[in-house]
């Protein structure tokens, strides 16, 4: 078992009025499954996913992240959880445009105090692995959204996380480069055995997955 | 990691190419104020504070109580140090010092004027000099010895070391023996070419040798272990003893004041001590200190502005593991690397100003041989400044919440716009300050400039009576009127701007006992009243050949009021036991600057006199030439004494040198003040406009015109700059009113002054704002929207 929610509650307090933004969420996911989140606008699915990806804490419930309780973690303890295991794309990309494609890449490492060559190896590597050693000195301003989108990918990716959580990847992305980023998430799965949660609108990017999950008013709705 | 922020801020800097410059030429041209002041500060505060002893050295002062009315000066007994010393185990060595004045030296066939003092034995063993040859011990050992500076050794020996035992002639009379040379000791208040034996000033001022006359200076070094304020209680009544039991009402007191002190601290109120030139220090210390912080303050809301382009950057190094800490350092690692770049800025501007900013406050202040410490504490300055400014986003910056960011809640709280906008105001009311005050300073000076001072100014010089001339004065004139050009001329006994001398040793008839007024006096020859541009209110004044009594006496209106007579032609008055008839009353004139009123003046008739000045008014027309002409003429009749002449318009200039600094610097630091404020205006309206790209994309959309959002935006800063206005102009005036209390003469409060420099920084301020709000009300509405 990868991570674990139980009866995870998630409100904001409106005119005295609970909203609930998550409701009653249960949820298993084990290592190597390839999860789609699915729901219309406002049904909670990025909130979910930043709950699963620590950014976003939650009211009641329990959530175990191997084994690890992270509802009693303190901030500084859930920072190093997920910054060893948990690897973030977003749909805006969210590069930084004053590094170049090498630096931004390498921006993780720097964060987990990597030695220099080692730095260099697997900035190296990835570079490698997605075809973009051409672009390496380009800054993010430079390239196409698909290419962005594939740097975001390996910047995910660098760290070797366990779990990878894209929040609807293709988004910004023309329908030629929303396939080229869903292959590799595919590739990712079945060959290095990534487990990868997304969030989508599109029933054909969530078809590349092995289980949807369905959301409607903070709700999940099965079947 | 390290390699990586510097990257960061690097890009960041040339990418906000507009931003950076702002950013950076705020603070630099705050932190180049602060180190003009900050070098000039420090040299007025080293100015006499050198001397190994000065612990130990003290000025001696004395107050003259005259029932309830005390006046207190420097102005001492030419023979009180010596009897100090006898008197007192506390007093180890004492020493009197008349005033510096110039005098003409020959050796061999070389002729050159000197500035210099008198001073006793004792004097070069209490303060410090360094001595290139001769001792201090011996160095005034004899009265016949003279101690001459390294520059007047050069001038007329060649070296110090050829200088000593020569002998040199002084005003074509006496010779004195080169005993000592001195090296220029720099950071004096007070610097002579010779130091001549006490005994001489003696000789030529035999007043100076009586308890009952004052007027030169009395020094001493007490020992280590005296208590010094102790010693001063016991000193106090020491006076009574030598003089003449007075009546109850007048009598004198001495007072010590540390010598270091002197120079910043040197005028009295009341027998007091109070203040000085130690307000100008503690005047510019605050506008640097306020300088500093309007930069500061820019540079904190410039940095918050583009802290927003910054916050997509934060939430990513907060999702890949950045701690709060490391983003904290890393944006003030940011300011201090900006403020180092502008203290760099500022440092190279310092050393191109540098020469100018000396020529303009008369100094000579270098970055050279500036101790480490100082170094380190201008550094710091910077460093402080970049730690102070970039705090505050710093802080904001880092607490950011990652989810927040990429949710676009880009909701600035309540807090920090208020102290942003609260900065602004505070900036703005600063620039009110330093614009009123600036305003009103020049309308002081033009006031002094154009006043009627009850003389004219304009076209006459002054030479010095001395040598040959002594004898032949009536020759000169006589030919010198010959000359084209040449109008009048006459002789004056003291500087006519700036005359001190009163005293209340005058009697008249029917002068009431309680009638201690004091009057000023000088002796002028014929045409005094034609030279000098004056009016004759009663009577006549002094002619050539006056075979009746010389004791004449011509009072100005405020003596004539101050003795109280209705019918003052005739009337006998006496001074120094001198009597004589009042022949003429003379209208005021301005004889000192216009801090003091014009007091009473009591002129006698000095055509026969040795002593003083030669005043010569000319035409306009060809001043050169009729110079030239005086000046063979004086050659002719005086050939021992150089011609050394100064025209009364620039002496009059000089009075108000520290007034011309002030108005000059107040002028410069006012529009830095409101270039930075500016600066910081520009930055909050920018942030702004940034903060509401949606609203104003939605109101575009819906049909608003681009004046409208102009105004829109605009319309918040105003009111701010108002603000500004309403808390600054109150202190603007509470200031200059105190500033104006200075003067005896001066203008009413010109509250126009008041509504332009309202008017003029809400017009910069407009400007300024405009020029950003404009442009974001022109942005296309389509790009903004787009972006959420």
């Amino acid at each position: 078992m990868l991570l674990e929610l139980k009866n995870i509650f998630k409100w904001v307090s409106s005119g005295g009025q609970r909203v609930f933004l998550l409701k009653d969420i249960n949820l298993q996911i084990a290592e190597g499954e390839f999860i789609s989140i699915m729901g219309p606008s406002g049904s909670g699915k990025s909130t979910l996913l930043n709950v699963i990806g620590m950014l976003d804490g939650f009211d009641e419930g329990e959530y175990d992240f191997l084994h690890e309780s992270v509802h009693t973690l303190k901030e500084k303890h859930r920072a190093i959880l997920y910054k060893e295991y948990i690897g973030f794309v977003f749909q805006a990309y969210h590069l930084i445009d004053e590094l170049t494609v090498y630096e931004n890449l390498e921006m993780p490492l720097l964060y987990k105090k990597l030695k220099s060559s080692e730095r260099k190896s697997m900035v190296a590597d990835m570079l490698d692995r997605f075809n973009i050693v051409g672009k390496k000195d380009l800054f993010p301003p430079q390239l196409s959204g698909g290419q962005q989108q594939l740097v975001g990918v390996a910047r995910a990716l660098i760290g070797s996380p366990k779990l990878i959580l894209a929040d609807e990847p293709t988004g910004n992305l023309n329908s030629k480069q929303g396939e080229e980023i869903m292959e590799i998430f595919k590739q990712l799965n079945e060959e290095d055995g990534v487990t990868i949660i997304q969030v989508t609108h599109s029933e054909k990017n969530a078809a590349y997955g092995s289980r949807i999950i369905n959301l409607l008013d903070g709700r999940k709705i099965e079947g | 990691m390290f390699k990586n922020y510097i990257k960061i801020a690097w890009r960041n800097l040339v990418k906000n190419k507009t931003f950076s410059v702002l950013n950076i030429v705020g603070l630099a041209s705050g932190l180049l104020c602060f180190l003009l002041i900050f070098l000039w500060i420090r040299d007025e505060l080293a100015i006499d504070n050198y001397h190994a002893n000065t612990d130990q050295l003290y000025v001696v002062f004395e107050r003259q109580v005259e029932g309830n009315t005390i006046n207190a000066s420097y102005h001492t007994q030419g023979i009180l140090a010596e009897e100090l010393k006898l008197q007192f185990a506390e007093v180890e060595k004492a020493s009197q010092k008349g005033w510096s004045i110039t005098k003409t030296f020959g050796f061999e066939d070389k002729l050159f004027k000197q500035i210099g003092n008198y001073v006793s034995p004792d004097y070069f063993e209490m303060f410090s000099f360094n001595f290139l040859a001769g001792s201090p011990s011996d160095a005034l050992s004899s009265p016949t010895n003279i101690v001459i500076s390294k520059a007047m050794a050069v001038a007329f020996f060649g070296s110090p070391n050829n200088a000593l035992g020569k002998s040199l002639n002084y005003e074509g009379s006496e010779n004195y023996q080169v005993s000592a040379v001195f090296e220029d000791p720099g950071k004096a208040s007070e610097l002579n070419d010779y130091y001549l034996h006490w005994d001489v000033f003696l000789e030529q001022y035999a007043w100076a040798g009586t308890w009952q006359n004052t007027g030169v200076q009395t020094l001493i070094l007490v020992s280590e272990e005296t208590d010094v304020a102790n010693f001063e209680t016991k000193l106090v009544p020491f006076l009574d003893n030598y003089l003449p039991e007075g009546n109850n009402r007048f009598h004198m007191e001495i007072g010590l004041q540390s010598f270091g002190e002197t120079y910043l601290n040197s005028n009295f109120e009341n027998g007091k001590i109070s203040g000085g030139r130690i307000e100008n220090v503690r005047i510019f210390g605050f506008i640097a200190l306020f300088l500093l912080i309007i930069a500061c303050i820019n540079f904190m809301n410039l940095s918050s502005a583009s802290s927003l382009n910054r916050a997509k950057e934060v939430g990513i190094r907060k999702v890949l593991g950045a701690k709060k800490r490391g983003l904290i350092t890393q944006f003030l690692g940011e300011s201090v690397l900006m403020a180092l770049i502008s203290m760099t800025i500022a440092l190279l501007f310092l050393a191109l100003i540098l020469p100018y900013f000396n020529q303009l406050v008369d100094k000579d202040l270098t970055l050279q041989n500036l101790s480490i410490l100082t170094w380190f504490i201008v550094f710091g300055i910077g460093l402080l400044s970049g730690l102070l400014a970039g705090s505050y986003p710093a802080v904001v910056l880092s607490s950011f919440i990652a989810m927040n960011i990429f949710k676009q809640k880009r909701k600035t709280n309540f807090n920090s716009q208020f102290v942003r906008k609260g900065l602004v105001v505070f900036q703005f009311a600063l620039s009110i300050i330093f614009i009123t005050g600036m305003l009103i300073v020049s309308q002081q000076m033009n006031y002094i400039q154009n006043k009627n001072l009850g003389f004219d100014r304009q076209n006459v010089f002054a030479f010095s009576l001395e040598g040959d001339l002594q004898n032949s004065y009536p020759v000169f004139k006589n030919r010198a009127l010959q000359i084209s050009g040449v109008e009048s001329i006459t002789l004056v006994s003291n500087a006519l701007l700036n005359i001190n001398n009163a005293m209340p040793a005058v009697t008249w008839q029917g002068k009431e006992k309680d009638n201690f007024a004091n009057f000023n006096h000088m002796a002028v020859g014929a045409d005094f009243v034609e030279t000098w541009g004056t009016e004759m209110y009663l009577g006549k004044s002094f002619s050539e050949n006056s075979t009746s009594d010389s004791h004449d006496y011509i009072l100005n209106e405020s003596a004539v009021k101050a003795m109280n007579l209705e019918n003052p032609i005739g009337q006998r008055i006496s001074q120094w036991g001198q009597e004589g008839s009042i022949i003429g009353v003379i209208k005021d004139f301005h004889f000192r600057d216009m801090k003091t009123a014009i007091e009473p003046l009591i002129l006698r008739n000095g055509e026969d006199a040795t002593l003083g000045q030669v005043l010569v008014k000319i035409s306009p027309n060809n001043v050169a030439q009729t110079v030239k002409a005086l000046e063979s003429l004086h050659t002719e009749l005086n050939p021992a004494t150089p011609f050394n002449y100064s025209f009364s318009d620039l002496e009059f200039d000089k009075l108000y040198k520290s007034e011309t600094v002030f108005f000059r610097l107040s002028q410069y630091f006012s529009i830095i003040a409101i270039f930075i404020s500016c600066i910081g205006l520009f930055g909050l309206v920018t942030f702004t406009a940034h903060q509401k790209v949606k609203e104003i994309g939605i109101r575009k959309v819906l049909g608003a015109s681009v004046s409208g959002i102009t105004a829109l935006l605009a319309k918040d800063f105003l009111k701010l700059v108002l603000v500004g206005i309403v808390i600054g102009s109150p202190v603007a005036y509470y200031l200059m009113k105190e500033w104006l209390a200075n003067y005896e003469y001066s203008i009413n409060m010109p509250y126009w002054a008041f509504a332009a420099a309202g008017i003029l920084t809400v017009g910069i301020a407009l400007g300024t704002v405009s020029l950003q709000s404009i442009r974001a009300a022109v942005a296309n509405p389509i790009k903004s929207l787009r972006e959420d």
